[in-house]
């Protein structure tokens, strides 16, 4: 951990606000970067642009993929969806518009770190700006459009689930019974959502304006289950002594 | 878990960085069947951070260039038959692909190979320690490499914007 000194105020160095965010701290330099950065305006601004400009950044790559993998999205796509999901004009969400509105979220985000009334200004229009491009993202109560399930190996007794970020709507299940598998599936709202899968547990790059729902399903042997959004703990289930399957639901809108 | 299935699971990921790090499809399949060949030839010890070895195989596979022999050319026809058919693209995946490599070429134009190399491994969801691992460098080093490389990026789309205006 690096305070650079400017002046008479220490400031967080811009790789520990990286380090910060992709949850490479030990604990107490957790605590010690957290709370400068509630002390620090300089810093939270500074860790809040950063955030913004990783989150285009992660949005451009997304939509690059090789060509096969985005045939066969496409076709997983068209599978899954209900009939009339995909009518005449309707384009999907990594359709080649958004290419542009990547990049041009990206270069919004560039002024970020130049001047203050366009921070102002992509702080409150992150949202307006995707949305008046690609069109409003999906809701809950749409068919979604594509699913996808992804398998981990949980380590020890306890699990941890770890959202890097709030989301504006969506909802977590979590399921233990006595015929669970070790199975995660991602019910997509915008495609975007991404499941990655760690030693201590399953990390969730969810996006801010993603409307997902997530369903997991754990092995009995576990004894606690931890969810985690954007480094906060926001709940804590104890499997010890249970008999029965049990379900759990976090609102994640509401963390 | 044979080395087919252990690559199998691993090749979208692999295609999908490759396509982002080179800009070419044809590369990004190129490499990832050639690191398909090391995995068989020469596979490495610990499995436990296969996916890490992966990208690394295929990293340099891309930076070093490849000799294509006699043998390689029948073991990749080889590899061909079992790693995903590819096809033809279609014509509205061909327009997207245009697209999307054009704006990969540009947000990656300002950082050097091994500044994309961690980006591109850090969008992948690699731990900064493999990362570090896969690039030779202190695990230390990876938070104030991706923050110098993203501010590169950014100035790149700033000018960008400028030549458009």
């Amino acid at each position: 951990m690096i305070l650079s000194t400017t002046q008479d105020c220490q400031h967080v160095d811009d790789g520990d606000l990286i380090r910060l965010r992709d949850g490479e701290c030990p604990l107490t330099e957790e605590r010690i970067l957290r709370d400068h950065l509630d002390k620090c305006h300089t810093c939270r601004e500074n860790s809040e642009r950063f955030e913004q400009l990783a989150d285009g950044f992660f949005d451009a790559m997304d939509r690059i993929q090789h060509p096969a993998a985005m045939r066969s999205a496409r076709q997983k796509a068209m599978n899954n969806a209900p009939i009339g999901a995909f009518a005449a004009g309707t384009q999907p969400w990594h359709g080649h518009r958004s290419v542009r509105v990547a990049a041009v979220v990206a270069a919004v985000l560039a002024l970020t770190l130049t001047t203050a009334p366009a921070r102002a200004m992509v702080a409150a229009g992150w949202r307006a700006v995707k949305t008046l491009f690609v069109g409003a993202p999906p809701t809950m109560a749409e068919p979604q459009q594509a699913t996808s399930l992804v398998s981990f190996v949980p380590q020890g007794d306890a699990f941890l689930i770890d959202f890097l970020h709030t989301q504006s709507r969506g909802a977590l299940s979590v399921v233990v019974d006595t015929v669970s598998s070790a199975s995660a599936r991602v019910m997509g709202g915008d495609g975007m959502d991404e499941l990655i899968v760690l030693q201590a547990g399953l990390r969730v790059r969810n996006r801010t304006t993603s409307a997902a729902s997530y369903e997991l399903r754990l092995p009995q042997s576990l004894r606690a289950i931890e969810v985690r959004i954007a480094g906060r703990t926001v709940a804590t289930f104890s499997t010890a002594g249970m008999t029965q399957a049990a379900r759990w639901e976090v609102d994640l809108s509401n963390p | 878990m044979n080395a087919d299935e252990l690559f199998c699971k691993h090749q979208p990921a692999l295609l999908r960085y490759l396509t982002r790090y080179t800009g070419d499809p044809e590369i990004a399949a190129d490499a990832t069947q050639h690191a398909y060949l090391k995995l068989v030839e020469s596979p490495p010890r610990d499995h436990a951070n296969l996916r890490a070895w992966l990208f690394t195989v295929a990293t340099n596979v891309v930076h070093d260039g490849w000799k294509h022999d006699g043998r390689t050319q029948r073991l990749l026809q080889s590899a061909e038959s079992i790693l995903e058919p590819q096809g033809p693209p279609d014509p509205q995946t061909s327009a997207e692909h245009a697209d999307q490599l054009e704006l990969a070429s540009k947000l990656l134009t300002r950082v050097s190979d091994k500044e994309r190399t961690i980006l591109l491994m850090w969008v992948e969801g690699f731990a900064h320690k493999e990362i570090a691992d896969a690039v030779g460098t202190t695990t230390g080093t990876i938070g104030p490499t991706i923050a110098r490389a993203l501010k590169k990026i950014s100035k790149q789309i700033d000018q960008y914007m400028r030549e458009d205006v």
